[in-house]
């Protein structure tokens, strides 16, 4: 286990509540500067709610969580300087071009000539033809659309990039080029990522570390090969099932 | 960042063709209204006062009495383009009135008496204004005839013209609002004078309503395509993310206006040509018909009025610097007003859909209110309560400015009333912009769910 510094994100007892329904249950986790974290679970186990609580969108009942040492609850302002977030379902602005819209998020972080390389970035990482890049999105498809949000996520160079379910309704050579873009990015410049997923493979392949979460609790943590062995699985997917299913707990070091 | 903020609402707005179509109506509507009028307005004239029509006339008692007024009258019903039908159940069918004429009633005429005439004229229910110009032909018919049968008796032939026009009239419309009597004007021009003070609030309360519409789609866009969070996850001020907004719907606003007020330009041209139209027609039929009005020459107004103020409609209908001012800073009021309104609809439906039936569902009772504000007294409580907040206070404003110069010093506090809750509106909104405020304004209002 590092430093306290060495931390990009720590989260500390982290409870929700919408109403009477407790979806996130004291949950405590941290995640290691420029390396890529998941959290893996099943639809409605809580890994949204914890990526809004982190991209400062709400508010947690009880807890916090700090991002480069920023509170969430304290100071919402200086956590969104660091982070860059990518919602599971984002769309995009159905009349604005590609270009533009690289453009103008590139101008609310950069000015000058800061400016000129983030949009080049984004392009880049788009992968999209000058062509579709001067069309509507609203003329996009789903990949086109999440391949514009991943490169305005990463352009900025965030220093945690919070990314839920990345490569969601993607097809299969889609995600592959997606999950290379982040390995490529968090290595070379640094940027720790936390994913969220409930595809196993993905897990599997992309993230150091991991937290299965369900119905709003951690059921385990830790370095993937860690998990497996602790749960007696043959790999992740099966340690999941027996995790969530059987409710069975498991705590890998770290 | 305000600058590309902005940059990106009015692209994504301007872009969309659902804001234009707000627009291209707000264009439309009034020349389209000045067609519809211009066609009843010309049917009108055509059929009631211009097109040759006939008319039956039948005696009652003798003949004989009645033989010397016929004929007069026959003469004097071509002056109006009547044509004269002898007594033979021609009405209704083939005449469009039955005149009849009571014999012995003529022969009071002498002794200073009036003739009788029992008028039946045909009309429709949809057009009651052609029948109402046939009746006025009629009626003229048999007054001319009547001053020109008593002037025969009398022997007065030789003063005829004096019997039938007695006087010429000069008169001058004074304007109680402005303590002013108008001059070198015409019917057009008084037919703006009567529309201007309408359409102006119309207008602007039509693009406060235009306003809260954009502003409810470009944040219900954001919604639709979930890029709200994306945008609340940046580090961008909320207040810039509401001016940008505004700015946006600001900008669309006054394409709106601009459209409008091009719409205005070509109803007031429409409708004051085809109230022309009643003179050029026919000049003896429409004689004293439109208005007339022949200015008091300038010497006499000096002469009777000292305290009055002499001026053309273009005087009355512009505003001074200062009423403009109060005009634009209620504008920019009722824009904030108006635009987060618009946000919080918006932001709390889930797709543009809802936003503009939430939004829409708003005019009706905005344009009642406005109707309602035709019979409110500037001085009242009622009035006081409309000034005091931007939305009324805009239309509310500019319609007692535009009929008479609203010069009361209590304007003033009125503006920093509807100023302040402006700016406590903003205020609120910057700080109740989030994600979680406005999914739970969604779960507590049904309206904004989707149905299941």
């Amino acid at each position: 286990m590092g430093k306290e510094q060495d931390y990009s994100v720590d989260v500390k007892g982290l409870e929700k509540y919408y109403g009477s329904i407790h979806a996130l249950k004291k949950i405590s986790f941290k995640v290691e500067r420029s390396t890529i974290y998941c959290l893996v679970g099943p639809n409605g186990a809580g890994k949204t709610t914890t990526f809004r609580i982190l991209a400062t969108l709400i508010l947690p009942t009880s807890g916090d969580a700090y991002v480069e040492g920023h509170s969430v609850v304290r100071e919402p302002e200086a956590v969104r300087r660091v982070i860059s977030y990518l919602p599971e379902e984002v769309g995009a602005y159905r009349n604005i071009t590609g270009l533009e819209y690289l453009e103008i998020v590139a101008k609310i972080y950069y000015r000058g000539r800061g400016f000129e390389e983030v949009v080049e970035r984004g392009i880049k990482i788009s992968g999209l033809s000058e062509k579709d890049l001067r069309r509507p999105m609203k003329q996009y498809s789903k990949g086109m659309k999440r391949r514009i949000q991943v490169a305005r996520a990463l352009m900025i160079l965030p220093r945690v990039a919070i990314l839920d379910e990345l490569t969601a309704g993607l097809d299969p050579v889609q995600k592959v080029e997606l999950r290379s873009i982040i390995r490529g990015y968090s290595k070379s410049h640094g940027i720790t990522v936390l994913l969220s997923t409930h595809e196993m493979a993905e897990a599997e392949d992309l993230c150091e570390r991991v937290a299965i979460i369900d119905r709003g609790s951690i059921v385990a943590e830790g370095y993937v090969e860690e998990i497996i062995k602790a749960v007696g699985a043959k790999n992740l997917e099966d340690a999941f099932v027996r995790l969530v299913s059987g409710g069975e707990n498991a705590k890998g070091s770290g | 960042m305000l600058r590309a903020l902005a940059e990106k609402e009015i692209k994504d707005l301007i872009r969309d063709p659902r804001i234009w179509i707000p627009v291209l109506i707000g264009f439309l509507i009034l020349p389209i209204i000045g067609v519809i009028q211009n066609i009843s307005i010309s049917t009108q004239v055509s059929q009631g006062y211009a097109r040759q029509i006939s008319a039956e006339v039948a005696v009652l008692g003798s003949q004989s009495i009645a033989r010397d007024f016929l004929g007069i009258l026959k003469a004097s019903m071509m002056i109006y383009n009547i044509s004269y039908i002898d007594r033979g159940n021609a009405f209704p069918r083939e005449a469009d009135a039955l005149i009849v004429i009571n014999a012995s009633s003529i022969e009071n005429l002498a002794r200073g008496g009036r003739v009788e005439a029992y008028i039946f004229y045909k009309t429709e229910l949809a057009s009651f204004s052609i029948g109402q110009g046939i009746l006025y032909r009629i009626e003229q018919a048999i007054i001319d005839a009547s001053r020109i049968y008593v002037a025969r008796m009398e022997n007065l032939t030789s003063i005829l013209p004096t019997l039938i026009y007695p006087s010429i009239l000069y008169s001058t419309p004074y304007i109680q609002e402005r303590n002013a009597v108008i001059v070198s004007s015409d019917a057009n021009q008084v037919l703006i004078l009567a529309l201007i003070p309408i359409m102006v609030p119309l207008i602007f309360m039509m693009i406060t309503i235009f306003i809260l519409q954009y502003s409810s789609v470009s944040m219900a866009v954001e919604n639709e395509e979930k890029t709200l969070e994306v945008l609340l996850s940046m580090p961008i001020p909320r207040r810039d993310i509401i001016l940008a907004k505004l700015a946006a719907s600001g900008f669309i606003g006054a394409l709106s206006l601009a459209g409008l007020g091009l719409g205005l330009l070509l109803y007031t041209e429409m409708l004051t040509s085809s109230i022309g139209s009643f003179k050029t027609l026919n000049p003896n039929i429409s004689q004293g018909l439109a208005p007339q009005y022949i200015d008091v020459p300038p010497q006499i107004i000096h002469e009777y009025l000292q305290e009055v103020k002499i001026q053309s409609i273009y005087d009355l209908i512009s505003l001074s610097p200062l009423t403009i001012a109060v005009i634009v800073i209620y504008a920019l009021e009722a824009i904030i007003i108006a635009g987060i309104i618009g946000m919080v609809i918006g932001g709390a439906s889930s797709d543009v859909r809802m936003a503009t039936t939430v939004s829409g569902s708003i005019t009706p009772a905005l344009v009642i209110l406005l109707l309602a504000m035709g019979f409110i007294d500037p001085s009242s409580l009622p009035a006081q309560i409309l000034l005091s907040n931007p939305l009324t206070g805009l239309p509310f404003y500019s319609r007692i400015a535009m009929l008479g110069d609203y010069s009361s010093p209590d304007i003033y506090i009125y503006l920093v009333i509807s100023g302040l809750q402006a700016i406590a509106i903003a205020i609120i909104a910057g700080k109740a912009l989030n994600i979680e405020k406005l999914e739970r304004l969604k779960r507590g209002l049904s309206i904004f769910r989707k149905a299941k």
